[in-house]
């Protein structure tokens, strides 16, 4: 009879693929590396760049989790899924770099419209008689991005996390070492702050 | 006991992610189906959730996985990079002939090279040798010729029996 390798009996997270992926890679293949990448680079990029809305500098900090990923694989022990830890590694790199900007007072939210051109400037722009379908929805758009921006990092993540990614509240919750209680609130909060924010626009459609 | 508004509204923001217990959900649920205000607060909510989706996504440039090893090897010394492309070529089999073939040719010449260094030794060796040495040298070369021979004889012999 076969016997069951060890590694089983004391981590279920041996069972993920993506971490068999990354397990692989720690024995030298540059092949399931490249998976993981084709994996989650689109992911991750997409998560950071709603964080910081500059496609080049999400570019740079995508390759930059992978980069750590790459380094930290001699010492990779699987403690939780794969993608809560890759996520969690991309959080922290976004959270920095938004901290490196706050404090060089730069400012990455430039691209989502600055504070002045509110959301009800933009509804309530008269000088568009019958605005075409398209350029509304480019506006909610912009309108949405704006609200997800002005939300507080911890809220932000989570809601991220929740809609975009499709995390668990316990998945949300190892990627930001809290308890599901903890997530469940920012949840709550985070979508009462949105729909105070785009109040404006469920009203108007 | 009917629940009041101020208590479901603490539950609507997670009922649009179906972030709700079986319970909690039946609890909103009832509360909705007899609450015009509630039920509008649970729309608002999905309503958002929905737009949150309209958001575009951006895709990876083309080549982000060549660019991220161009990357990589420019962060790390050169010594890194030469073990980790050992490392990756023994791990692909289809390079494993290849290996071999240069390890047994690295073989021979290493063999050759100590060949050719003992020959070129041989006549400074017999010039530095007495008559009386090489005489014994030479004793020695037909001793040994003298058995190959009689082996030779003895087996001839033992098939002519036979």
């Amino acid at each position: 009879m076969p016997q069951e390798c060890p590694e089983n009996k004391t981590n279920s997270y041996y069972s993920d693929p993506d971490v068999r992926l990354m397990l692989d890679f720690q024995q030298g293949n540059k092949r399931a590396f490249e998976k993981l990448m084709r994996l989650y680079f689109p992911r991750l990029l997409n998560f950071i760049y709603r964080f910081i809305p500059n496609r080049e500098t999400a570019e740079d900090l995508t390759q930059e989790v992978f980069i750590k990923v790459y380094k930290s694989a001699a010492a990779y022990i699987p403690l939780s899924k794969f993608q809560t830890w890759i996520f969690t590694i991309a959080k922290n790199i976004s959270l920095n770099e938004i901290r490196r900007n706050k404090n060089s007072g730069l400012s990455l939210d430039e691209a989502f419209g600055s504070e002045k051109n509110t959301l009800k400037d933009q509804i309530e722009d008269k000088t568009i008689p019958c605005p075409d379908r398209n350029i509304m929805q480019e506006e909610i758009a912009s309108a949405v991005k704006a609200a997800i921006n002005s939300l507080p990092e911890n809220q932000r993540v989570a809601v991220l996390l929740c809609r975009y990614e499709k995390f668990s509240y316990k998945e949300i919750a190892e990627t930001m070492n809290l308890s599901v209680e903890a997530v469940k609130s920012l949840l709550s909060r985070g979508k009462e702050n949105l729909k105070g924010r785009l109040a404006g626009i469920i009203d108007n459609n | 006991m009917k629940t009041n508004c101020h208590e479901i509204s603490r539950l609507i923001p997670l009922y649009s992610d179906n972030g709700l217990s079986v319970e909690e959900k039946q609890l909103v649920e009832q509360h909705i189906a007899g609450c015009e205000k509630c039920k509008q607060e649970v729309l608002a909510y999905k309503k958002i959730w929905e737009m949150l989706a309209g958001i575009e996504r951006i895709e990876p440039a083309p080549n982000y996985i060549s660019r991220f090893w161009t990357e990589l090897s420019s962060r790390m010394p050169w010594h890194e990079n030469f073990l980790n492309e050992l490392k990756t070529s023994l791990s692909q089999k289809r390079l494993v002939p290849v290996f071999v073939t240069m390890s047994v040719i690295i073989l021979l010449s290493i063999v050759s090279i100590r060949n050719y260094f003992q020959i070129e030794r041989v006549p400074a060796i017999t010039a530095a040798l007495s008559e009386t040495e090489l005489e014994i040298i030479e004793y020695m070369q037909l001793a040994e010729d003298y058995d190959i021979v009689e082996e030779i004889d003895f087996f001839e012999e033992t098939e002519a029996l036979l």
